[in-house]
Formats: C-alpha cells, sequence, structure tokens
C-alpha cells in the first residue's frame, strides 16, 4: 500500500503537472542530519544501532542515514536493507513482484537496536511486514522506525520514533520521494491521484 | 498469463531471468536461523510423483516447505495408482481436497501438459520431469548454478548467460535434462554442443538450437561448462553402445580430460552419478564439479517458481500458457497444406 | 416391391440424370425419367455414387462391444455413404476360425444398414507363429477372401511367404499390416523432429518401408497378390510405385486421416491424434495424395477404430491407438482430394467403391450406376459445409481427430440393394 505511492514513473510524472514539491534536496540534506542527530541522541551514542532500509528508497536513506552518523560519531554504523515482499498482507491482491535484496550486517541483528527505515509512511502495512520479516532473522533489543514523510492515514497501530516531515494529505493526493540514487534529484511531491479515464 | 511451468521452451528470457533472480534472493533464506517465508501460507501444494524421484521429491518438498505451504505427498507406489486408477481421477481426487498447485513427476512425456491443458483440473501444474520431454526446473537449477560460477553471484543479477560455451554430454536421446537444458540456455544466450554417439541422439536433432559433436576431446578445450549426463548400463543391452568401458573411454570425463578444460570451466551432473561409467571419482569429487551447488540451488529455484506461480493473484511470468500457444498451432498444418496447393 | 426415382442427381459427378430403383435393381438411367408410384428424391444438385466399400473397418465384436458392435459400426457405416464393410480379424476371440468369420458375418446380415464381409486372420491368434485356417474361413458361410493380422504385422519372412501362396488356391489377398516389430518397440508417434522434441518413442518410416519393400518382392516371387494396408509414407509410395512398375501384383491403401493430418498435431499431446501407423509429415502427405490421384495407391480405407472415452481421456503413454472415420471419410476426401483438384468424382467412385470391391471380391458392390445393377447408392450434398459433431455420431464411439473442425460435404442418402438406410441425414 505505501509503496505504490512512492514509485516514480518517468513520464506519469509530466502527465501530473499539478505535483509541487514539498521538500527539496536541501531539505531533504537536513531533516536526514536532525534524524541523525535525534537517534544519536535517543540511542545515548549509538553505539548498537543497525540501520535497515526498506527497498528501493529506504536503502538509500539508511546509507545517507549511516554517513551522517559516522560523521556524529566517528565510528562505522552497520547499514542493511529488509525486503518485506514476501511478508506483505496483500501479497494475493496482485502478481507477485520482483524481490529486492535482504542484505543483514555482518554481525547480525541480536541484541541490537535496529532503526527501519523508509520515505514514506502511510497505511503502515509495510512496517508491519517489516517488524514480521525481522521476527525471521534475529531477535534485536528493539526496533525504532525512521521515516522521511509521514503522511498520516494509518490502518494499523504502527508509528514513527523519527519523522522528517509531517504531510497532512487527502486520501486524493499522491506523495512521491525521489532520490538521486534511483531518480537522478532529491525532492519530494505532493500531487493529485489520477482518477481512472 | 502463464499459469503452469510444463516446459523450459515456454519461458521467455526475462522470464528466465526473473526465476533466476529471484532464486538468488530466495539463496539467501537459506543463510538465516529461520529458513522460512510466509509467502504461501494457506496454500497448498501437492507433490504428485507417479515416478521414483527422492531427490526431486525432497527439493520439492523443502522449497515448498520454506514458503509455509501445505504439503502433500503422492507417490505412485503403495497407492490406488499402481494400477487401475488414471491420472484423471487421481488429480481430481486431490484437487477435490484443495490443491492450489500440482508439482507431477510422470513417466509418460506429455502427462503434466495433459494434466494442465485437459480440463481436468483447474490447480496450477509444475513439471517435475515427464518421460524424456521436459523437466524445466532441472534446467533453471542448472542454469543458476552456471550464472554464479561463470558470472558470478551479485555481477549476475538481471544478466542472461550470453555467450558462454555449455556442452552436454551423454545420453541426450533419453534424456529430457538435456533437452530443457537446449531450449532455456538457447534462450539465456550460451552457445550449447550435444555430445554424444550417434546413437544416443535423437533423430531431427539438426533442428535444434545448438551444435551436435561426436568428439568430446575437441570441445572440451573451448567449455565454460560441461554437463555430463547419466548414462544407463542398461542402454548397452539395446546396442546403444558396445560396452561400458568403451563408453567411458570416449565419453566420459576422468581426470585428464578434464585438465585439458578451461582453468574456469565447471563440471556439471544433473544426479545422480553413475561413477566409472560417464564421470569418474576424481572428477566428481574435486572442486569444480558443481554436483552438491546444484542440489543447494535447486530449493532456490523451486521456490522461486512456486512464489513467482502462487505467490499472487496471477502469475509474475507474463507468455502465453501452453495452451493458448497449441490451440493456435493446432490445425496449422492443414491450413498450410491447402494454401501449398492452391498456388 | 418399392420403386424409388432420384431425380437430377450427377451421377459420379457428371450431368444430372434421374435414376430409377425398383426393388433391389437400378432399372433405368436417363433424363426426364417418371415413374407410377414411385418415391421421389429430389437429389438437384448432389453427387450420386455407388455405395462405398470400406476395405478396413474395426467392428470390435466379439469381445469390445463397450466401443462398437456390428450394429453400431454398420449404422455408422450407412451414415458415411458405405454399403459394405470389411470387418477386421483382431476381435476378442481373433477371428481366426470359421466359427468367429461367421458369426460376424450373420451380425452384419441381420443389422440391415451394410453388407459385412469378415476379414480372417493370417495367424492362429495375429501371433505370426502359425497360419490360421485359412481355407476353412475361406469355405465358410462367411466366405473370406482377404485376410490379414491387422495390428500386428506378419513379420515372419517364412510365415509370410506361405500365406501368400497359400492363399493362390482359392484367390485370396494377405492385407498386410507393414510394421518392422524390433524397429517400432515403444515406438509412440511418427520419428522426427517432433518426437524428438517431445521425448515421445519414434516410430520410423523405414520400419513401415522395409516389411513393404519385402512382400512386394515375396509377392513378386511368389506370384500371388498382396495388399498393403494404411500405407503412410512418402517411401512406401515410391516402393509401391516401383513394384507395379515391374507388374508385381499389389494393391496399397491409404487412410482419410493420413490424408490430412500431420504429426504436428501431437504437439497437443492429445491421444486422439495417436493412432499406427502414425500421423506423418506433411511431406509425407502431400506424396499420399498425389499417389492416390496418380493411382499408384488404389483405395481409400478407414481403418475405422473404435475406442471407448476413457481409452483417450487419459495421458498419451496410456492412451489408446486410432480413430473412427467411416462417418468422416467421404467429407476429408472431398477436402484433399476433390476440392483441391487431384480427382473427380469418378476418381473417388473408383478409390472408394469399385476398387475395394474388387480387391475383396465384393460381390455386388461397386458396380456402375447403370440399369441392372444391384441398387448400391450414396448420394452426397457437396456443398455442404460445417464442423463435425461427434454427439451426432451413430458409432458408439466419438474418438475422432476432427471434432469442432470444418470439413465439406454430406452423405444424405445411402441404399442398400434398394432399401434406404439413410434418409436426409438420418439413418432409417
Amino acid at each position: 500500500m505505501d509503496k505504490q505511492h512512492t514509485q516514480y514513473t518517468p513520464g506519469t510524472q509530466d502527465a501530473q503537472s499539478d505535483a509541487r514539491p514539498v521538500l527539496e534536496g536541501p531539505d531533504i540534506a537536513r531533516v536526514l542530519t536532525r534524524i541523525a542527530h535525534e537517534i544519536v541522541e535517543r540511542a545515548k551514542g549509538a553505539d548498537d544501532v543497525v540501520l535497515l532500509g526498506i527497498p528501493t528508497r529506504g536503502v538509500f536513506l539508511a546509507q545517507r542515514l549511516a554517513a551522517k552518523l559516522e560523521q556524529i560519531t566517528e565510528r562505522k554504523v552497520p547499514v542493511g536493507s529488509l525486503d518485506i515482499t514476501m511478508y506483505r498482507d496483500d501479497l494475493r491482491m496482485h502478481p507477485p513482484r520482483a524481490l529486492a535484496r535482504t542484505e543483514i550486517p555482518g554481525d547480525g541483528i541480536d541484541g541490537r537496536l535496529v532503526v527501519l527505515v523508509d520515505d514514506v509512511l502511510f497505511s503502515g502495512r509495510t512496517i508491519r511486514a517489516a517488524l514480521d520479516a525481522l521476527n525471521d532473522i534475529g531477535r534485536p533489543r528493539a526496533v525504532q522506525l525512521a521515516v522521511l514523510v509521514d503522511r498520516g492515514h494509518r490502518e494499523l497501530p504502527i508509528r514513527a520514533d523519527y519523522v522528517g516531515k509531517n504531510l497532512p494529505t487527502s486520501l486524493r493526493e499522491t506523495v512521491k520521494v525521489l532520490l538521486a540514487e534511483e531518480d537522478g534529484r532529491d525532492t519530494v511531491l505532493l500531487g493529485a491521484k489520477q482518477t481512472a479515464q | 498469463m502463464q499459469r503452469h511451468l510444463i516446459s523450459a521452451a515456454d519461458l521467455t528470457r526475462d522470464d528466465a531471468v526473473l526465476i533466476l533472480d529471484t532464486a538468488e534472493e530466495m539463496a539467501r533464506v537459506a543463510d538465516r536461523p529461520i529458513k522460512k517465508l510466509p509467502t504461501l501460507r494457506g496454500r497448498t501444494v501437492v507433490n504428485l510423483f507417479f515416478e521414483d524421484s527422492t531427490r526431486t521429491r525432497i527439493s520439492f518438498e523443502a522449497a515448498e516447505k520454506r514458503l509455509s505451504a501445505d504439503v502433500i505427498n503422492f507417490t505412485a507406489k503403495g497407492s490406488s495408482v499402481s494400477k487401475g486408477e488414471s491420472l484423471k481421477d487421481t488429480a481430481q481426487t486431490l484437487e477435490a481436497m484443495g490443491v492450489d498447485a500440482v508439482v507431477i513427476r510422470h513417466g509418460a512425456s506429455g502427462a503434466p501438459y495433459r494434466l494442465a491443458t485437459s480440463g481436468w483440473i483447474d490447480a496450477h501444474v509444475i513439471n517435475a520431469g515427464d518421460g524424456t520431454h521436459q523437466h524445466p526446473t532441472q534446467a533453471l537449477l542448472d542454469a543458476f548454478t552456471m550464472r554464479r560460477r561463470l558470472v558470478g553471484r551479485d555481477a549476475g543479477i538481471g544478466q542472461d548467460l550470453s555467450g558462454r560455451r555449455i556442452t552436454i554430454v551423454g545420453d541426450v536421446l533419453h534424456s529430457r535434462v538435456a533437452r530443457s537444458n537446449v531450449d532455456l540456455l538457447h534462450t539465456l544466450g550460451a552457445e550449447v554442443t550435444l555430445v554424444a554417439p550417434p546413437t544416443l541422439l535423437p533423430v531431427g536433432i539438426d533442428t535444434w538450437p545448438c551444435e551436435v559433436s561426436y568428439d568430446l576431446d575437441s570441445t572440451l578445450t573451448k567449455s565454460d561448462a560441461v554437463m555430463m549426463l547419466r548414462v544407463q548400463r542398461e542402454r548397452m543391452n539395446a546396442a546403444f553402445f558396445p560396452t561400458e568401458r568403451e563408453y567411458s573411454r570416449r565419453y566420459g570425463l576422468d581426470g585428464e580430460r578434464m585438465a585439458r578444460m578451461p582453468e574456469h570451466a565447471i563440471v556439471m551432473h544433473p544426479g545422480p552419478m553413475v561413477r566409472g561409467m560417464e564421470i569418474t571419482a576424481e572428477v566428481a569429487d574435486s572442486d569444480r564439479c558443481t554436483v552438491i551447488e546444484q542440489v543447494t540451488n535447486g530449493v532456490s529455484i523451486r521456490m522461486a517458481v512456486l512464489y513467482l506461480l502462487l505467490g499472487g493473484n496471477e502469475p509474475a511470468l507474463a507468455h502465453p500458457s501452453p495452451t493458448t500457444a497449441l490451440a493456435t498451432r493446432r490445425f496449422a498444418p492443414t491450413a498450410e497444406l491447402r494454401t501449398t496447393e492452391e498456388k | 416391391m418399392s420403386k424409388i426415382l432420384i431425380r437430377g442427381a450427377k451421377v459420379l459427378g457428371g450431368e444430372p440424370q434421374d435414376v430409377l430403383i425398383d426393388g433391389e435393381t437400378i432399372t433405368q438411367v436417363g433424363t426426364g425419367l417418371t415413374a407410377e408410384g414411385a418415391e421421389v428424391v429430389e437429389a438437384a444438385g448432389k453427387v450420386l455414387l455407388p455405395g462405398l466399400v470400406d476395405l478396413h473397418t474395426h467392428l470390435r465384436e466379439p469381445g469390445r462391444e463397450d466401443s462398437e458392435t456390428v450394429l453400431t459400426g454398420t449404422r455408422a457405416a450407412a451414415s458415411g455413404g458405405y454399403t459394405s464393410v470389411f470387418a477386421m480379424a483382431n476381435t476378442f476371440p481373433v477371428a481366426d476360425t470359421a466359427g468367429v468369420v461367421e458369426q460376424v458375418w450373420r451380425l452384419g446380415q441381420e443389422s440391415g444398414y451394410c453388407d459385412v464381409q469378415p476379414i480372417g486372420a493370417v495367424t492362429v491368434g495375429l501371433e505370426g507363429k502359425k497360419l490360421a485356417e485359412l481355407g476353412a474361413m475361406h469355405e465358410s458361410a462367411a466366405g473370406v477372401t482377404v485376410f490379414s493380422d491387422d495390428g500386428k504385422c506378419v513379420h515372419d519372412a517364412v510365415i509370410m511367404r506361405r500365406a501368400l501362396e497359400y492363399v493362390k488356391a482359392f484367390g485370396g489377398v494377405v492385407a498386410q499390416h507393414a510394421q518392422e516389430p524390433r524397429l517400432t518397440e515403444g515406438a509412440e508417434m511418427n520419428e522426427g523432429i517432433v518426437s524428438a522434441e517431445l521425448g515421445l518413442g519414434g516410430w520410423p518410416a523405414v520400419a513401415e518401408e522395409s516389411i513393404i519393400a519385402r512382400d512386394v518382392l515375396l509377392a513378386e516371387h511368389v506370384g500371388s497378390r498382396v495388399h498393403i494396408c494404411h500405407l503412410s509414407t512418402a517411401g512406401s509410395v515410391e516402393i509401391v510405385r516401383w513394384a507395379k512398375s515391374r507388374g508385381i501384383d499389389v494393391t496399397a491403401e491409404v487412410t482419410p486421416h493420413h490424408l490430412l493430418l500431420t504429426d504436428e498435431l501431437v504437439r497437443t499431446y492429445n491421444p486422439v491424434y495417436k493412432v499406427n501407423p502414425p500421423l506423418r509429415t506433411e511431406r509425407d502427405v502431400l506424396a499420399l495424395r498425389q499417389a492416390l490421384a496418380d493411382g499408384t495407391i488404389d483405395i481409400v480405407a478407414t481403418d475405422h477404430a473404435p475406442h471407448p472415452h476413457e481409452d483417450k481421456d487419459c495421458e498419451w503413454a496410456a492412451a489408446a491407438m486410432g480413430m473412427v472415420g467411416l462417418e468422416t471419410a467421404l467429407s476429408v476426401v472431398q477436402e484433399t482430394m476433390v476440392d483441391t483438384g487431384l480427382l473427380d468424382w469418378a476418381g473417388v467412385a473408383d478409390r472408394m467403391s469399385f476398387t475395394p470391391a474388387r480387391i475383396g471380391r465384393a460381390e455386388g458392390h461397386g458396380r456402375p450406376v447403370s440399369a441392372g445393377e444391384p441398387a448400391n447408392l450414396t448420394l452426397l450434398d457437396t456443398a455442404y459445409r460445417g464442423a463435425v459433431d461427434p454427439a451426432g455420431f451413430a458409432s458408439r464411439s466419438r474418438n475422432t481427430p476432427y471434432e469442432g473442425r470444418e470439413l465439406p460435404g454430406r452423405v444424405t442418402h445411402t441404399w442398400l440393394r434398394g432399401k434406404a438406410t439413410l434418409v436426409d441425414g438420418k439413418l432409417t
């Protein structure tokens, strides 16, 4: 559910002329820096933090956060990815999707503080799937959640520990996160959902 | 929409690469403390084995269980099938129990195709080897093994086997593994050479998308992978070759021959091996022989196939089903004949 | 006796003529015929042929009445325009004694739809080892003149030689099912590109051709005549052509399905296409049509082989071999031979009535449509075109390879010695 609002498909963007940026490149850099500081503060030095990004864009955000944490703490922060495709609760509603990579850092997650990183928090179902996936991989000391944008409309009792920007939206709107690694530029776009012809 | 996996020839390049890529992710599950995914929870898969094949059955069973499917094993021996009950009745009985997919191994070529296209059942059909026809998951796991070894585990993602030279040696005539591999490897861009005595090659092989040679030594030196097929000793009695000794001398792989292969080249075998016949113990036990890896990879490949066929509301493999493909072909020959004559 | 006036039919495809039947006999053929009290059949535009003769039918009785009986088989024959069929010997028990052939012959007489001429087995139990009592079968009420182990080949060269010699005494003929048994062990379809791909056991053309070559030489050597059943390959055509050019007394038949279908259909793994000899390649099909047109192949014979549904509703390997053919033969011949311009209707009458009757010595059948001849006739609507629907078959079995296929021509009437067995497409 969350994911389809973050997929950037070239071509459809241009058709969506009314999409407007709500975060630009510098804003994104700034909020990531803030989140990194918050993590260090709340995790008391972040020495047992493992960052796990949820593909696709959560992985890039996790890597950026890791770099910032390293600047702050001057220590290497383990970063990896957690694909939740096979744990989704809507598998039976679509054709199977191609799988993304799950890459758990060498020392694993047992007894550590795992910070899940995603781009947009919406219904919360992706995060539920991620918690299930984590459960099969190990037993962290605690799990926290960092997102770039929280657009509301939760369908499950899930909340983020670190939020880049709270963005109140209507269900008729779409939120698209574009990142340089994948899309060539950094921006968050708010647009109107295209209605079927 | 492809509901079944009957033949390696039904797979497009993109389908095949998607299966290999998916299997690469599935393989990582094996490294976890809990080797299980909830993906097929609530789906029932029956392993319908009319022919003995413990290794294939166990491989499918492991794949199904790792994806949390409910698994029913049904083997012909000691069941009502051994005499009397037909394939149709057996399949319909199982479907009446709410089966979502049938993994079938059958001694008769075309039995899985028949099961998938005759309207007997609605379940997905996965061919686990039929007669001397096809064994598509074997070809996929072989291609997966080649891609890992020759291209690389990570470097291989999204890649096919373009330009790789694969040699398949042995009883091609009776081998579903050879047929499936020729189809799939060709689709993946590899150059395939079949090596066998002329008696063990089918009539009409000149139309297959591969080269054919009677001489093992001349092809070994330019092979990236050499796949040895099992040769049953009983073939000797039907005059396919004179003696075991002559066969292994002309077409067997021993240490001396292996030494002439390029350094990076691997030796493959679908198992079970007949040591001393097509392969010597020295080769079978060497680092270059991937036979154990192939078994491991088989589970990942079968997980990928099960996920892509059963994981969603419709299969992810986009090519037309054999039913549709053949329906259009069905009456074509006559139409052609008529036009020929009207000229 | 009743009179029937068939008005305006194209006799053997020629100019429209009237044909008057009185009792069992044709009494007049001409234009503008009238006959008081005669039942008139308007046949304008239709083709009138002599009643068809099938030299190769499996009626299955005795033994496999679940697939066909003499009654259902002869009803199917009448539907297809046949007035005489030769019933193959591979029943249970095998028709290798005077007793069995007489039983089949009597059942045919009782059916009233079509004359049944039993074929006797060449060897006891079709086992290819010991000659059956050929003379006794010939002298029985059934008067057997055609002998065949069809379904199995008389593969032993000595047995074949003896059979060919022995039947000379009473003008019999041996009809050979040409299949070298060792070359066809495990055979499931034509050996070629398709069998290699499908992984089905191959039935090589040479297994048929080598037996035909041997048997025409044997027939020449002992001065007997030999008939080749269901010839199916281009190579077999060449051998028969060569034999005929040498003056060897050989005749050959082709089935309708070998004139139309190819082994490409086996790609469906649908056992309805499983038949022996197997469907061959396009090249073979074209050679068979040419050979039938130029007379190298003498006749069309159906090899009507009924099987119950369950014997075809299964995997290929488990399925029975054979197809029903009596009710579609004429349509297939029109499709492949007439509508393609290879054969005219007089040619069809020759290949499906005159010549098979002559080979099998079927008395009163295969006679010209002229005054004084027995009124064995069939009337065909050649303008008709429609999809084959097995549900409408008179045969007990439905194993046709043509289900849903559109074919031309429809038999509307059949008369057996003046008695209508089929009227407006309906059995009487």
